[in-house]
């Protein structure tokens, strides 16, 4: 496909999807590659520095950072990824449907999308797991519900950008019907977009999920999470200040990945940036 | 109603208005009336240009002819049906072709694929090779273009793929709205000579601000002003007609005409 190609040829693309794959493939072989338990207590070794045993120090329990890091993987990127993808499907298939069938339809979601919006995202978050109580499963239940209007209304706005164009008009007057005109047209069409809402937003979430593990309300200790590693090193910040590098960079390296990939796949969707086959 | 004594387009006193937004907290209120009464009628295989000036509710006209929009009163209806339910009986044998070229192809589908939902559109008719080969050889495409994409195509190319298209299905009425409006004359020309040839084989209403090209491509004429037909005429019986606002569309183009032929002596 051309798209492949023309995101192949993009220099900063291919290093940000290299890097999330060696990211994910990280997370998936972590119990070959980790060389210690992530949860092994060894209060003798704590908050020691680099060394060949403990390739980027331990923690304030003697656990090793690495080891860490890389269960954090599973965690941090997984979780995003989860919540991104359930919160992308509903805002595509309540958004298409608002964009696309207008009247009522639409008027009872976006009015449904105005009181949800209405709030401010973080309160919404914060109140809901309040609520509910802290835990990962509800971090990412409220982070869906308060995300999921902001999809719904920006994918019924691609929607309706290509709901007036010729092609999709030609269709319907030829006798094509609504299922097949959304499936053949509409949805692909819009998906380079959803795509490049996705990725973009993947980072977002991955910050969001780790500000709320760093606060304590989502993933609960032992448990390693980048966010609530940063919140344990934050304890020994002002003696031991690097304990605080690895999930940092980590978290913020992650999402640079996401926000850039994104940007280069809006570019590389988009068939009139391509260059014209001979 | 008999079939014999029933056009196959009959467009009965329709009305449309939409509503007059001058601010977003004065929506409602009065309505702008775009057509106030059309009333024509279109044999079966026969062509008709719809001129009018922009803002005379030419391109209103043709949704309501296709379907895509509903009159606030009257009846457009074919073969003696409301439009909505014989197009779904009759699936593709109403067609369309836009101005805007740019937005009325699928920018992801290749010339091949776009040409193949035409021919699709017919229920139990698939899309072979050969046929969308032999489609593109009707509009005069080379076959190597079957797997571009429209943007890497010339806007007369994309025009004409349209005209491939909206002839895939075997259309008994196609709208031209506008289709030879935003090329180049030199291309203008060429799509005008296509569209002669198509002639004969499909009814359509051509579009169009050009009383030139409709003259050429139509059999019968209608002006549309002020939201209705202020002339309905043969184009054989064009000359005889003494009608003011005939006169002044005719004499608006000569008067281009000779001032053209003026230029040109002078530069010689």
């Amino acid at each position: 496909m051309s798209a492949w190609k023309a995101l192949r040829q993009d220099k900063i693309a291919l290093v940000c999807m290299v890097f999330l794959l060696v990211v994910l493939a990280g997370g998936i072989f972590a119990p070959l590659i980790s060389p210690y338990d992530p949860l092994a207590i060894d209060t003798k070794n704590k908050l020691a520095t680099c060394s060949g045993a403990h390739w980027l120090g331990t923690d304030h329990l003697g656990r090793d950072i690495f080891s860490r890091l890389l269960y954090g993987i599973r965690m941090t990127l997984g979780f995003s990824v989860l919540t991104t993808g359930v919160t992308i499907s509903l805002g595509t298939v309540l958004g298409v449907l608002a964009g696309f069938l207008r009247g009522r339809v639409e008027k009872l979601l976006m009015r449904l999308c105005d009181i949800m919006i209405s709030f401010p995202g973080e309160v919404l978050i914060l109140s809901l797991v309040g609520l509910l109580g802290p835990s990962i499963q509800n971090v990412i239940l409220a982070c869906i519900l308060a995300k999921w209007p902001w999809y719904t209304r920006m994918i019924r706005t691609i929607t309706q950008k290509y709901a007036g164009a010729g092609y999709i008009v030609y269709a319907h007057v030829v006798g094509y019907g609504t299922p097949s005109i959304l499936l053949r047209h509409v949805i692909p069409n819009a998906a380079g977009e959803i795509i490049v809402l996705a990725t973009v937003d993947t980072g977002a979430v991955i910050l969001l999920i780790s500000a709320l593990s760093f606060l304590g309300l989502g993933v609960q200790p032992p448990a390693p999470e980048w966010g609530a590693m940063l919140a344990e090193a934050r304890n020994v910040m002002v003696l031991h200040p690097w304990q605080m590098l690895p999930p940092g960079i980590a978290i913020l390296s992650v999402a640079a990945a996401c926000n850039l990939l994104g940007d280069s796949l809006r570019d590389a969707l988009d068939p009139r940036h391509r260059p014209a086959a001979g | 109603m008999m079939a014999g004594d029933t056009p196959f387009l009959s467009v009965q006193n329709v009305w449309k208005s939409y509503p007059a937004c001058r601010s977003p907290w004065q929506r409602t209120g009065t309505m702008t009336p775009v057509l106030r009464g059309v009333c024509f009628t279109l044999e079966k295989g026969g062509t008709a240009g719809l001129l009018g000036e922009s803002g005379s509710g030419k391109s209103t006209l043709s949704r309501l002819i296709l379907g895509v929009e509903k009159p606030d009163a009257g009846d457009i209806l074919i073969e003696g049906q409301p439009v909505d339910r014989w197009r779904k009986a009759h699936r593709g044998k109403i067609s369309v072709v836009f101005q805007d070229h740019t937005s009325s192809v699928d920018p992801r589908l290749s010339v091949e694929e776009i040409i193949a939902e035409g021919i699709r559109a017919v229920p139990g008719r698939r899309a072979g090779r050969a046929d969308v080969l032999e489609m593109l050889e009707r509009v005069e495409l080379p076959a190597r273009l079957a797997r571009r994409l429209p943007h890497e195509l010339s806007g007369g190319q994309v025009q004409r793929v349209c005209i491939a298209r909206a002839l895939a299905s075997r259309p008994e009425l196609i709208v031209f709205d506008e289709a030879v409006s935003s090329l180049d004359v030199s291309v203008q020309t060429e799509i005008v000579d296509l569209l002669e040839r198509v002639k004969g084989e499909t009814g359509y209403l051509f579009i169009t601000h050009d009383i030139q090209v409709a003259a050429m491509l139509c059999d019968k004429m209608l002006i549309l002003q002020h939201g209705i037909i202020a002339e309905e005429f043969e184009v054989r019986t064009m000359g005889e007609i003494a009608s003011p606002c005939l006169q002044r569309i005719l004499s608006s183009t000569i008067v281009f005409q000779s001032t053209f032929r003026d230029d040109t002596t002078c530069s010689l």
